[in-house]
C-alpha cells in the first residue's frame, strides 16, 4: 500500500508526531516537548500514547529510527511515504475545512482543542 | 540530570514502570527502555519545578498509559469510525480494566440502594464475623506457640499408673535428678505458683507470683522484651534475689518506663531488683512476677514434695515417646534405689500445645464450623439477590446481547457489580473483624492462647480470599445464568407458566434456612429462659450492699500471726458505724468449690459404710453467715472469731442436712468429727437456711459450716455489710494500714458481682447463640425475598394474563403468600423437628426448663412466620401491581 491516502486518516497523536519530525529527527522526548509547544500545551502525550502511535508509525513504514542514538535515546526521522502521508492528510483536512467553509461555518477563534 | 534524584520523582519513575504492563504488549516488547527513559527525562524536569508537578505529570502519564491503546484511533473528523488504522474494537480484557466500565458499574448499583445495601450488609457481616472466629481459630489450633521451636515444647509430669489421679506434679529434687541424667532434652524446668505482696508502692499490692526453678526461661527459650533472663547465680538456693516481671505489670506498675529494670520490689521486707521484663505473649495466665524458687537443699531431698509444674524441651529430632521412655528408664532406677518415696512412680511427657488447647479445639472447630456454614448461606443468598437484579434487567441486557454486545461483555457487566459489592463488604468486613477481635480477648478470657490474638494478615488474606471467592459465586453464576442463549425469549415471550420445578436448589435453600432458624431461635429463647430462670434462683442470701474482699497473706506464714490479723480485723471493722456484719469465708458460693468431705456426727448413722455422711463444707466466721443475711432456723451463730488452734470449733449445718440425715432431731449441741471420727470435734450451733454454695443451677445438698479458729485459712474471703461502701474502703485500708502496714488489700468488690460472674458463661451462651440465630433469621428473610421477588418477576406475564382475564390483584398477592406460605411452613416444622432431636444436646445446659418447652418452640416459629411474612410482603405488593398492558407488552 504505497497510496498516501490509503493511510488516512491518522489519529491526531500520529499526525502531530509526523509534524514533529518534518524540521529535524528527534527523540521521544524531544517529540512530546515539540507538540507542547506547538499546541501551547493543549496537546501533552505521555510516553504509552507516543510510542503506540511511534510503534505503528515505524510498522506502516512512515519514519524510521534514524540509526543515531545517544545513552538509550533513539532518534527517528521522517521517511519520504511519511511526508507523503502527512501531505494527503493535510489537504484532506484542508479539503474539510474548505467544504465547512463554503457553507459559511467558521470558527470564532482559531484555537485548538484537547483531544482525548 | 541532578546528581540527587527528589523523593518524587523515584517514587514517579517506579509508579511509571510498574504501569508500563498497560501498554500492549508488543509495544511494550520493542519500545520499554525508550519510555523508561523518556519518562526519566520527562520528571527531571518536573522534579526540578517540585513535588507537586511530579504529581500532575504521573497523573498525567497513568492516564495516558491507560489510553494509549486509542493513540492510533483517527480523530473524530474521520468519518468512518472503524476504518482507521488501529485496533479500536476493545477485546473484553481491556473492556474489564477500562475505568469508565467501572465507574457505570458503581452508577448501576447506585440507582439500586436496597439491593447494594443489602448486598454489603450481609457480605460485611458474613466477611467480618467469619474472619475473627479464623483469627480466633487460627491463633488458637493452628499457629505455632510463639516460642523459637515450640513444637519440642513438653510438660513433664510424674505418673503414678496406680493411683486415682494418673500424673503428678514434680518434686524439686527429682526434676534436677531427670535434668542432670537424660540425654533427650536440652533442658528441663518447672515453676509453682505463688502469690506475693509487694510493698516498693504507694500501696501494698497483691502480685500474681511464680516460683521457678533454674533454666526456666531457657526451656522456652522466648527473649525478655527488656533486661535479661535470671542468671545461674540468681536461680540456685542462696543466691542473689531477682525478680522478674511481666508485661501486664510493667504497663500497669511502671507505664512501660524502661528504667523500671533495675528498680526494686519488697516482697516479704526483702528487695528483689527487677532484671527483666517478659512480653505479653509469653503467658496467658495473670502472672504478674517471676522469682527463683532457689529451693533449698533441705527440701530438694524431700523426694515426695511433689509440687513442680514440669516443662522440657526436647532436642531436635528427639520424639515424644523417646523422651517420655528415657525418663521413665531413668525413674526405674531410682524406684529401686528409693523404693519408699520412688516405687511405683514413672514419668510422662505430654506436647505442651497439645496440653494447652486440646479443650478447645472441640468447641472452636464447632462454632467456625456453624459460622462458616452461615456465610456460605449469606453468600448464596446474595447470589439469589443478585440473580433476581439480573432478572428484573433481562431485557436490558438482551437487547444489548441482541444490539451485538457479546456474552462475555453481559457477564462482565454483572461481573463488575459483584466485584464492587466484594469490595465494599470485605472492608466492612475487615473493619468489624477488627473490633470483634479487638473484644474477644475480654469476652473469651478463659481461651488459651487469646493473649496471641491480633489481627493479622493471615486474617486479612482471609477476609479477601473469601470476598473475592464470594464475589465470583454471587457474580458468575447470576451473570452465567442471566446471559444464557435463551435470555433472547424473554424479549418475545417472557416467561410463561413456570413450573414447580424450577428453582429447585433456591427453594431447598430456603427451607433449610427456615428450619435452621427456628432451631436457633428455639435454641437460644430455651438459653435465655435458662438464664432468666437462673437469676431468679433463691441462692439463700442477701447481697444487697456486702463486699468481699481479700487481704493478702500467704500460706508459708506464721499461722498465729495471720490469726492475730483477722482476729482484730474482723472486729475493729464491726465497730465501726456503717457495718452491721464482717467475717470471713474461705470460699463464697458459687464459686465453683464443691469439694466434698466425710463428717461423722454424735448420735447419727449415716449412709457411708462407716457410718460417716458426705456434705460440702465450708471454713467460716458467724460474721460471714449474718453478713450475707443467712436465716438462721435453730440455736445461734457462732461466736467471735479468736486464734486459739487448741479450742474446740463450733459448727453449722443447713437445712439440707437435717433433712437428709436428721429428719426431726435436735442437732444442736451434738458433736461433730470431720474427715476422721477421732480428735477435738466440733459442736453444732445452729442450723441455717440452705446457701446455693454450689451454685445456682444445683438444688442443695447437705452443707457443713465450720467455724474455726482465724488463722485456720490465712486468705480468706473477707465479708462486710455495709450502710456505705466508699467510706468502708477507705476505713478498711486505713484498718489494714494500723495493724501491719505490709499487707496488701485487694479484690474489693461486691458479693453479687461474684454471684454474677457465676452466670457468666450461661449469658455468654445465649448471647452468642442469640447472635447466631438473628443471623440466620435476617439470612432466611434475604432468601425469601429474592426467591420470591425472582418468581414474581419470572410469573409477571402469566399474573398479568390472569388479571386481563378478571382476577383480582388480591387473589394473585393470595398466589404468591401461599406459595411462601408452603415453603415457611415446611421450614417452620423441619426447624421444630431439628430441635426435637437436640434435646439430648440442650438438655444439659438448660436450667428451669425443657428442651420441648411449647412456649419456646412457638416463639421461635411465630418469629420466623412474622418475619418471613414481613420479607414475602414485597414480592407479593409487586405482584398486585402488575399492570396487565405493561406485562404482555413486554416493554
Amino acid at each position: 500500500m504505497d497510496n498516501p491516502n490509503d493511510f488516512l486518516p491518522l489519529s491526531s497523536h500520529q499526525f502531530h508526531i509526523l509534524l514533529a519530525l518534518t524540521d529535524r529527527e528527534r527523540h521521544g522526548y524531544a517529540v512530546i516537548q515539540d507538540i507542547d509547544q506547538r499546541t501551547d500545551g493543549a496537546m501533552r502525550l505521555g510516553t504509552g500514547t507516543l510510542y503506540t502511535a511511534i510503534a505503528r508509525l515505524v510498522e506502516l513504514g512512515l519514519i524510521a529510527d534514524s540509526g543515531r542514538a545517544d545513552e538509550r535515546r533513539r532518534y527517528y526521522r521522517l521517511l519520504p511515504l511519511g511526508r507523503a502521508v502527512l501531505r494527503a492528510e493535510t489537504a484532506r483536512l484542508e479539503a474539510l475545512v474548505f467544504h465547512a467553509h463554503a457553507r459559511g461555518v467558521r470558527a470564532s477563534a482559531p484555537a485548538l482543542r484537547r483531544q482525548s | 540530570m541532578t546528581p540527587s534524584i527528589p523523593r518524587s520523582v523515584k517514587v514517579a519513575r517506579a509508579v511509571h514502570r510498574a504501569l508500563l504492563v498497560l501498554v500492549a504488549r508488543d509495544v511494550r516488547q520493542i519500545y520499554r527502555a525508550e519510555m523508561v527513559a523518556t519518562f526519566e527525562a520527562a520528571s527531571a524536569e518536573a522534579g526540578a519545578r517540585g513535588p507537586l508537578a511530579v504529581c500532575l505529570l504521573l497523573l498525567r502519564e497513568i492516564k495516558d498509559l491507560a489510553t494509549a491503546h486509542r493513540a492510533n484511533r483517527p480523530s473524530g473528523l474521520a468519518l468512518p469510525a472503524n476504518a482507521g488504522t488501529g485496533a479500536e474494537v476493545a477485546t473484553p480484557r481491556r473492556v474489564w480494566f477500562q475505568t469508565s466500565a467501572w465507574r457505570q458499574a458503581w452508577r448501576s448499583l447506585r440507582r439500586r440502594p436496597a439491593y447494594l445495601t443489602a448486598a454489603v450488609l450481609t457480605l460485611g457481616f458474613g466477611a467480618g464475623v467469619t474472619t475473627a472466629v479464623f483469627s480466633l481459630v487460627d491463633t488458637v489450633l493452628l499457629k505455632p506457640l510463639p516460642f523459637p521451636d515450640g513444637d519440642r515444647l513438653v510438660t513433664v509430669y510424674e505418673s503414678s499408673p496406680s493411683a486415682r489421679e494418673k500424673t503428678s506434679l514434680i518434686a524439686p529434687g527429682r526434676l534436677e535428678d531427670w535434668h542432670r541424667l537424660n540425654r533427650s532434652f536440652v533442658a528441663l524446668s518447672g515453676s509453682y505458683s505463688e502469690n506475693v505482696t509487694d510493698t516498693s508502692g504507694a500501696e501494698p499490692e497483691r502480685l500474681e507470683g511464680r516460683r521457678v526453678a533454674p533454666r526456666f526461661f531457657a526451656v522456652y527459650a522466648m527473649p525478655p522484651l527488656a533486661g535479661r533472663w535470671f542468671t545461674n547465680e540468681e536461680e540456685w538456693a542462696n543466691g542473689p534475689r531477682a525478680a522478674m516481671i511481666s508485661d501486664r505489670f510493667w504497663a500497669r506498675r511502671f507505664e512501660r518506663d524502661p528504667a523500671a529494670v533495675g528498680r526494686p520490689l519488697i516482697i516479704g521486707g526483702r528487695s528483689y531488683p527487677i532484671v527483666g521484663v517478659m512480653p505479653g505473649a509469653f503467658t496467658s495466665a495473670a502472672t504478674d512476677v517471676w522469682l527463683p524458687a532457689q529451693t533449698n537443699q533441705w527440701l530438694m531431698r524431700i523426694r515426695d514434695a511433689r509440687f513442680m509444674a514440669g516443662i522440657g524441651r526436647l532436642r531436635p529430632g528427639i520424639s515424644l515417646e523417646a523422651g517420655g521412655r528415657e525418663l521413665a528408664t531413668i525413674q526405674e532406677a531410682f524406684a529401686r534405689e528409693f523404693p519408699k518415696t520412688d516405687a511405683g512412680w514413672s514419668a510422662e511427657i505430654r506436647s505442651f500445645k497439645e496440653g494447652r488447647i486440646a479443650n478447645s479445639r472441640r468447641g472452636l472447630l464447632l462454632v467456625f464450623g456453624a459460622v462458616a456454614s452461615l456465610w456460605i448461606i449469606a453468600v448464596a443468598n446474595i447470589a439469589g439477590l443478585t440473580l433476581v437484579q439480573v432478572h428484573r434487567r433481562a431485557r436490558e441486557l438482551a437487547i444489548r446481547a441482541a444490539l451485538g454486545a457479546s456474552r462475555a461483555r453481559a457477564i462482565g457487566t454483572v461481573m463488575r457489580e459483584g466485584f464492587l459489592i466484594a469490595a465494599l463488604g470485605g472492608a466492612l468486613g475487615a473493619g468489624l473483624a477488627a473490633w470483634l477481635v479487638s473484644l474477644m480477648p475480654t469476652l473469651l478470657s478463659t481461651t488459651p492462647r487469646i493473649n496471641e490474638l491480633t489481627l493479622d494478615w493471615r486474617a486479612l488474606a482471609f477476609v479477601g480470599v473469601t470476598s473475592l471467592l464470594a464475589a465470583c459465586a454471587f457474580g458468575v453464576v447470576p451473570a452465567l445464568a442471566g446471559s444464557r442463549p435463551q435470555l433472547s425469549r424473554v424479549i418475545s415471550a417472557g416467561s410463561r407458566g413456570v413450573a414447580g420445578g424450577q428453582h429447585r436448589l433456591q427453594r431447598l435453600l430456603v427451607v433449610g434456612q427456615v428450619a435452621l432458624s427456628v432451631l436457633l431461635v428455639g435454641s437460644a429463647t430455651l438459653l435465655l429462659r435458662s438464664y432468666y430462670n437462673l437469676t431468679q434462683v433463691d441462692t439463700g442470701i442477701d447481697t444487697s450492699s456486702t463486699v468481699t474482699f481479700h487481704v493478702g497473706a500467704a500460706w508459708a506464714e506464721d499461722r498465729w500471726h495471720v490469726g492475730q490479723l483477722q482476729e482484730q480485723l474482723i472486729a475493729r471493722l464491726e465497730q465501726l458505724p456503717h457495718v452491721r456484719a464482717a467475717g470471713l469465708t474461705n470460699f463464697l458460693p458459687a464459686t465453683g468449690a464443691t469439694l466434698r468431705y466425710q463428717v461423722y456426727v454424735e448420735g447419727l448413722t449415716g449412709p457411708n459404710t462407716d457410718g460417716s455422711m458426705t456434705v460440702g463444707t465450708r471454713m467460716i466466721s458467724g460474721g460471714y453467715l449474718r453478713a450475707i443475711r443467712a436465716s438462721l432456723v435453730a440455736g445461734e451463730w457462732c461466736p467471735a472469731p479468736k486464734t486459739d488452734f487448741k479450742a474446740p470449733g463450733t459448727a453449722i449445718v443447713n437445712q439440707r442436712f437435717v433433712e437428709v440425715h436428721a429428719p426431726n432431731q435436735d442437732l444442736i449441741g451434738r458433736s461433730m468429727w470431720m474427715i476422721q471420727r477421732t480428735g477435738t470435734p466440733f459442736r453444732i450451733v445452729a442450723v441455717v437456711g440452705n446457701i446455693a454454695e454450689d451454685g445456682q443451677a444445683t438444688s442443695p445438698v447437705p452443707y457443713v459450716y465450720t467455724c474455726n479458729s482465724t488463722g485456720a485459712w490465712p486468705d480468706p474471703e473477707y465479708v462486710a455489710r455495709t450502710a456505705d461502701p466508699a467510706a468502708f474502703a477507705t476505713d478498711l485500708r486505713r484498718l489494714v494500714r494500723e495493724l501491719d502496714p505490709n499487707r496488701a488489700v485487694f479484690g474489693l468488690r461486691p458479693v453479687q458481682a461474684v454471684l454474677d460472674a457465676a452466670l457468666d458463661q450461661p449469658r455468654l451462651d445465649a448471647a452468642m447463640l442469640g447472635l447466631f440465630a438473628g443471623a440466620a433469621v435476617t439470612l432466611a428473610a434475604i432468601g425469601l425475598y429474592s426467591l420470591f421477588m425472582l418468581m414474581v418477576s419470572e410469573r409477571a406475564r402469566e399474573m398479568a394474563v390472569r388479571l386481563a382475564i378478571g382476577a383480582e390483584p388480591r387473589q394473585l398477592v393470595q398466589l404468591v403468600m401461599a406459595g411462601a406460605g408452603r415453603l415457611i411452613a415446611g421450614g417452620i416444622v423441619t426447624g421444630i423437628v431439628l430441635t426435637a432431636a437436640a434435646d439430648r444436646l440442650l438438655r444439659g445446659v438448660l436450667f428451669g426448663v425443657s428442651p420441648l418447652d411449647a412456649h419456646a418452640l412457638a416463639a421461635a416459629a411465630l418469629t420466623l412466620a412474622v418475619v418471613s411474612a414481613v420479607a414475602v410482603a414485597g414480592p407479593a405488593l409487586k405482584a398486585a401491581r402488575i399492570a396487565p398492558i405493561d406485562a404482555l407488552k413486554g416493554d
